[in-house]
């Protein structure tokens, strides 16, 4: 459950103070929230919880360096955290999965966006979760950060046309996932 | 196209929720304790450091421009070492705060009775502030969802608002500050402008000391009493025609002043203060002590300059109608001061508060130190409580 305002305002304050009954209180509000951006990135499970670990210590122990403004932020900037502590783990783990892609470029063809209206969240996520590495960071940081393939190449140490083709075959692979999606979900009708 | 497909897909996923893996409190807490330890430990303390610093330097400043002086009157030229103490006042300040908005602050003084005359009133405050403020909620949704939140664990799969619709306007915090202090202001009050006077048997004459402004730094050569340049010879005035009874130095103690007020904040910057205030002036004349208890209704404006979260700086200024309560007497004065605040805690606040002020003439042929020092310095020192 999303909190505003003065409430939200209250609890940062908590937090920078140092009360660990608010650590708990932040841990019930936020919590599944944040879990939702790490299996976003990661699909391992057991990384998942090591990456949320991680990224909730940093939270808290960094939380005097967050400046309230508006509300939802504490929530927008807890995010922030917790995508650049997966990225983190996703360079010293997987850095590979992102360079080995990087001579391979595009030459499939361009399909069309891959219709996911219909399609369930927890699907999505779970396609999301089967896709390369690469791809999936990639994808992550181009849809819901809203970074240019400029930043994604800095981000990630890959060239900027690579991460455009990775995208590209994100989209593509997303495609016939929700393809075949729907065709069993259609058939089984 | 890949634009509206992002949107898509941002949408889609807004609301995605994951039941939190179990995290380790243990290694949590012990983050917490590590980290803050080593991170604020130091900076507080190099804080109320530096305001004790301030406020001792303010009173050695006090004291140091204030020597010991004998009044040079008949009676002590043959008896010149007669002790003058300058005894601070030892305050206590007890603070029991509950759970409930409710909250009693105690503020104890127990200035040295000393017999004798202290001569350089210091100034001290102490000020022990209650905030109640009434918080605005933006909306009773909003509370009760985050009122149950708060409770150990979310209900798993309750979808909430995304994060871009809550656009919900906060609506400002208005806060109510409740204060008690206690103060002693710093009347620039050296014997500067006491009248002094030679009683001689046959020689009616009146020595006035020069009369020296009171914020004027010069006057370190008055520590020499014998320093005949020092002093006025008026021959052509007799005693009986200078203000104050046969041997009548006037000595003014150290006021002391209590008082309550509330505050208001008006917006992130401004707010607005009024109170009482108690303030009791002693003036000896001669041997005699007088004693004048005011009643005031003090009325202050404050503008918040600058704050993050650990310091604050902010301006104060008004003015105080005054009322003699055992005679006719106004007294109307204006002050302002620049405040430096220190938040020990969320709710803890320690500040510092110089400033100057300046008592109108009223009139009045009441001696007090507000007619003889019109203008003087003040520095209060003092704690402030918020309850949120």
């Amino acid at each position: 459950m999303i909190i505003s305002g003065t409430i939200e305002q209250r609890l940062v304050q908590r937090l920078q103070d140092g009360d660990k009954v608010a650590a708990r209180e932040f841990y019930a509000l936020y919590a599944d929230h944040l879990a939702g951006i790490c299996a976003r990135y990661i699909a391992d499970e057991e990384d998942q919880k090591d990456v949320f670990q991680d990224a909730f210590v940093h939270i808290l122990t960094h939380i005097n360096d967050f400046q309230y403004r508006r509300s939802g932020s504490l929530l927008a900037w807890a995010a922030k955290v917790t995508v650049n502590t997966s990225l983190k783990f996703l360079r010293t783990q997987q850095r590979h999965e992102f360079v080995s892609l990087d001579s391979d470029l595009s030459d499939e063809p361009e399909e069309d966006d891959p219709p996911v209206s219909d399609i369930p969240p927890d699907v999505i996520q779970q396609m999301l979760s089967q896709l390369p590495t690469g791809y999936r960071t990639v994808l992550n940081l181009y849809v819901f950060e809203g970074k240019s393939h400029k930043e994604i190449a800095q981000l990630l140490d890959i060239k900027e046309n690579s991460s455009a083709s990775q995208l590209h075959r994100a989209k593509n692979l997303l495609a016939k996932m929700i393809q075949k999606y729907n065709n069993d979900h259609h058939s089984r009708l | 196209m890949n634009e509206q497909w992002r949107q898509q897909m941002r949408q889609k996923m807004a609301d995605y929720r994951r039941p939190a893996p179990e995290v380790s409190w243990d290694e949590i807490d012990k983050a917490l304790t590590t980290q803050k330890g080593s991170r604020n430990w130091w900076l507080r303390i190099a804080a109320a450091a530096a305001i004790v610093a301030l406020a001792g330097t303010g009173y050695w400043l006090m004291q140091d421009k204030a020597p010991e002086q004998e009044p040079l009157t008949a009676e002590n030229t043959t008896n010149r070492q007669q002790p003058v103490e300058a005894q601070s006042a030892p305050i206590s300040v007890e603070i029991e705060h509950s759970e409930a908005p409710k909250m009693v602050a105690r503020v104890e003084t127990t200035p040295h009775a000393t017999p004798s005359v202290i001569q350089q009133p210091m100034d001290t405050a102490v000020v022990v502030e209650t905030a109640v403020s009434p918080t605005t909620i933006t909306d009773t949704t909003t509370t009760d969802a985050t009122e149950t939140h708060l409770h150990p664990l979310p209900d798993r799969g309750i979808v909430s608002s995304p994060l871009g619709s809550d656009k919900r306007k906060v609506k400002k915090e208005t806060r109510l500050t409740a204060k008690v202090y206690y103060g002693n202001t710093m009347m620039g009050s050296r014997m500067t402008n006491e009248l002094y006077y030679f009683s001689g048997y046959d020689f009616p004459i009146n020595l006035v000391r020069p009369d020296i402004n009171p914020t004027d730094n010069n006057n370190s050569n008055e520590s020499q009493p014998d320093n005949s340049n020092a002093f006025n010879i008026d021959s052509t005035s007799h005693v009986s025609t200078r203000r104050g009874p046969e041997n009548g130095n006037i000595r003014y103690h150290q006021p002391i002043r209590f008082g309550v007020s509330l505050r208001y904040q008006l917006n992130e910057r401004w707010s607005i203060e009024s109170g009482l205030t108690y303030t009791r002036l002693v003036t000896d004349i001669g041997s005699v002590e007088h004693r004048h208890d005011y009643l005031g209704l003090p009325l202050n404006m404050g503008y918040q300059l600058w704050s993050n979260r650990h310091f604050g700086v902010y301006l104060t200024a008004g003015g105080t109608i005054e009322k003699m309560l055992d005679a006719s007497p106004w007294q109307l004065s204006v002050n302002g001061a620049v405040g430096l605040e220190y938040k020990l805690t969320n709710k803890l606040h320690l500040y510092a508060e110089p400033g100057l002020g300046y008592y109108f003439s009223n009139r009045s042929k009441i001696p007090t130190i507000y007619q003889d020092k019109p203008l003087n310095f003040n520095l209060n020192i003092g704690l402030r409580f918020d309850l949120k």
